[in-house]
């Protein structure tokens, strides 16, 4: 983290003369004010939280490549990132972005990656790759609506792309964050789960995450009492290979299917284990609730805001986030599940959040769970939309529609 | 083929041009002053009268601001594909279209013109573009070159020129803008060996026009280098869009010439040459480069274009 406000002073009033500063505001727009025990609040960006947060983690090295909603991490990036030593890469496409990005992973220095919409689509090959080589690489996507180029605004249409997007097994780890504050903490969360578990880190924000202004609280991990793991280079040791050390040998391409079959378990066997460490979940007001509101990201918040809402109205209804969409906390939510069986998953996507609920859920309890879909893909959704939904739910009104919405899924 | 593209050459007089019907439609939302449409109204000037049209657009500002649904500014048939595959799009619409016509599906006379700027052209869409020349697609490809990234917000492209402030290429105290050379691809498609090649700017019109109506009568792939000056990325007035592009042609720094069949021609001879720093100083985006400490990057650019300029006087046979 940049302690020394002056510097960036300077940095930001090195382009006066073009007027992007007018654009991207400078240090003093961001508003940047001490908090005390050496924390800083501030009013800025979801993109150049972002930043902030790598430069907290101490990110060495970022490879991008223009996309919107997600272009102003690199250029926050390119202007902030160099005070402490950080370096920027653009390259051709997202493609090599990508391959660029485990190269610098290989190479040891803690490197990241953003993108979004048709971006994260070309991200997939050298995700999949990270996730047999179990490079730990951490990608941040700003989720927009498709397909393909579609709009540049906002969605929450690349859950199922964020997971299970490669050739390959879905071996990732994906945090859904539901505001700057968290996109902060899961950001530098990121950098430590990726090189701690070696699996790939997403962070899946959106368009308004990203182009929206909110308080955040910028910290320094390490003053938190937090160690994050160092990033070694994966080649290039000490000694000579195959005589005084193991050679350095990572493979993504084997030659028979048993070969892969095997190389697969060890990896397997990792995420399972690694998985109860992982998963993360909000819940709230689950006390006497007749029905569970769920959704994540953004509209995890919403989601918390209609529920405070109808509390205070004398509805009992109960909120339920899931803050890691992979692993998903199953555990957590069967319990919830198993006292109030009646489920609303709100999404601006068709269903794809509710897919990951329904084979969480699985088993006996699936035939017992009333399911009610709210779908609104590429949508913004509001608390109050939200809490009209719920009152519509318990009224009785929803249940032939929910049924035919949730089984051509 | 050779002797196809000067046979059928056509008026050029602008008494003659300004009687064409305008396929790209005012009422469009690029900016004031933008150098693009007056690019892709040139060459469409070029286009033959009795020949039918097909569009195609990669993401970029053009696409953007010309399509907004459910208006559009073009009177013809578009195609919008997605940022790196154009020429690949345009390959598959006019392999359908030979084999319609063969089948006698199809009875009028088609062209396929694909419009990217640099960064879906020099960066992402290098590969399709590639694979659409060496295939040997009946397409005319023009590239509307405003060096960098404007629709993402003036990020550097592959045709970048060195020195130039990007915002990801910013300048300051270990920068002094973007540290590489902007890659040669009119070069590059030229080296695919196809019929016809050149490179051209809004400034020159009477050669754009030319270059177009040659691409038209090419019978194979043609490939255009358009310099389209953007102001809001190179920071200049934007009623000076012409007069910076006739400056780049000026100062050598975007020399005119066509490659056809092989055969390098100078289009465009530069009598009264002006230096390298004169083009770049009304230029926001070169402005750091005048200062004390960065002499040195302004005499590399000066070096490079010499050293381009020259190379490119042997290859058209202009000096021995």
């Amino acid at each position: 983290m940049i302690t020394n406000t002056q510097t960036l002073t300077v940095l930001w009033s090195v382009n006066k003369g073009d007027n992007m500063s007018n654009k991207y505001g400078n240090d003093t727009d961001s508003n940047i004010r001490p908090a005390g025990h050496g924390d800083r609040r501030a009013f800025m960006y979801g993109n150049e939280v972002v930043v902030r947060a790598a430069l907290a983690a101490k990110a060495e090295f970022l490879y991008g490549y223009p996309i919107t909603p997600q272009n102003e991490i690199m250029h926050y990036w390119s202007r902030l990132a160099p005070a402490q030593g950080g370096k920027f890469l653009q390259t051709e496409d997202e493609l090599s972005a990508g391959f660029a990005t485990l190269g610098g992973i290989m190479a040891g220095a803690r490197s990241f990656s953003a993108t979004a919409g048709p971006g994260t689509v070309l991200f997939q090959e050298p995700l999949s790759m990270a996730e047999m080589m179990r490079i730990p690489i951490v990608l941040i996507v700003q989720q927009r609506g498709g397909p393909s180029t579609a709009t540049v605004i906002y969605s929450q249409q690349e859950v199922f792309l964020a997971i299970f997007g490669g050739n390959g097994e879905g071996l990732r780890v994906v945090y859904s964050p539901g505001g700057h504050q968290e996109m902060y903490d899961y950001t530098i969360k990121a950098f430590d789960t990726a090189w701690r578990y070696r699996f790939p880190t997403l962070v899946l924000g959106d368009g308004y995450q990203a182009k929206m202004r909110e308080p955040v609280v910028l910290y320094d991990p390490e003053e938190r009492g937090m160690q994050l793991q160092p990033a070694v280079p994966f080649v290039g040791g000490e000694g000579v290979p195959g005589v005084e050390r193991e050679p350095a040998h990572w493979r993504n391409a084997f030659s028979v299917e048993e070969e892969l079959f095997e190389a697969l378990q060890p990896i397997i066997h990792d995420f399972q284990h690694a998985a109860p460490f992982l998963t993360e979940m909000e819940a709230s007001d689950l006390e006497g609730a007749e029905i569970i509101v769920t959704g994540h990201g953004i509209v995890g918040r919403s989601a918390r805001e209609a529920v405070r809402e109808l509390r205070a109205g004398g509805v009992p209804a109960g909120f339920f986030r899931p803050l890691t969409l992979r692993p998903f906390p199953a555990k957590d939510l069967k319990r919830i599940l198993d006292s109030c069986p009646r489920l609303l998953v709100v999404e601006s996507a068709q269903g794809q959040l509710t897919k990951l609920f329904r084979i969480a859920i699985g088993g006996e309890l699936e035939h017992r769970v009333e399911m009610y879909p709210y779908f609104r893909p590429g949508l913004g959704i509001t608390a109050e939309e939200i809490a009209r939904e719920v009152r519509a739910i318990l009224g009785g009104e929803r249940k032939e529609e929910a049924r035919a919405a949730v089984s051509i899924l | 083929m050779s002797a196809n593209l000067t046979e059928q050459k056509m008026s050029t007089k602008l008494k003659d041009l300004v009687k064409k019907p305008q396929i790209l439609m005012g009422g469009h939302r690029m900016c004031a002053g933008c150098g693009a449409p007056i690019a892709v109204r040139q060459i469409l000037l070029g286009a033959p009268e009795n020949v039918k049209l097909v569009v195609a657009n990669p993401t970029g500002c053009l696409e953007v601001s010309t399509t907004i649904y459910p208006y559009t500014s073009w009177n013809t048939s578009f195609v919008h594909c997605a940022f790196e595959n154009a020429a690949a799009t345009l390959s598959g619409v006019e392999t359908a279209y030979n084999s319609l016509k063969e089948q006698g599906k199809i009875k009028e006379d088609y062209r396929f013109i694909a419009f990217g700027g640099d960064g879906g052209t020099y960066d992402i869409g290098l590969q399709s573009l590639s694979g659409a020349l060496e295939r040997g697609h009946r397409l005319i490809y023009v590239c509307y070159n405003n060096e960098a990234y404007m629709n993402t917000g003036i990020q550097r492209s592959g045709a970048t020129p060195m020195g130039s402030w990007t915002t990801t290429s910013p300048h300051g105290s270990n920068s002094t803008g973007k540290k590489e050379n902007r890659k040669d691809l009119t070069a590059i498609a030229a080296a695919h060996n196809i019929p016809y090649v050149a490179q051209a700017s809004i400034s020159h019109w009477k050669d754009l026009v030319r270059k177009a109506q040659k691409a038209f009568a090419a019978d194979g792939p043609v490939f255009i280098n358009v310099l389209s000056p953007c102001h809001r990325g190179w920071r200049f007035p934007m009623e000076n869009t012409v007069e910076i592009a006739r400056m780049a042609v000026q100062s050598c720094v975007w020399p005119l010439f066509e490659v056809e069949n092989g055969k390098w021609k100078l289009t465009t001879k530069v009598p009264k040459r002006i230096s390298v720093e004169e083009y770049l100083k009304p230029q926001g985006r070169f402005a750091h480069l005048f200062k004390e400490k960065n002499k040195e990057t302004l005499a590399l650019l000066q070096e490079n274009v010499d050293a381009e300029w020259e190379k490119l006087l042997q290859l058209c046979g202009e000096k021995e």
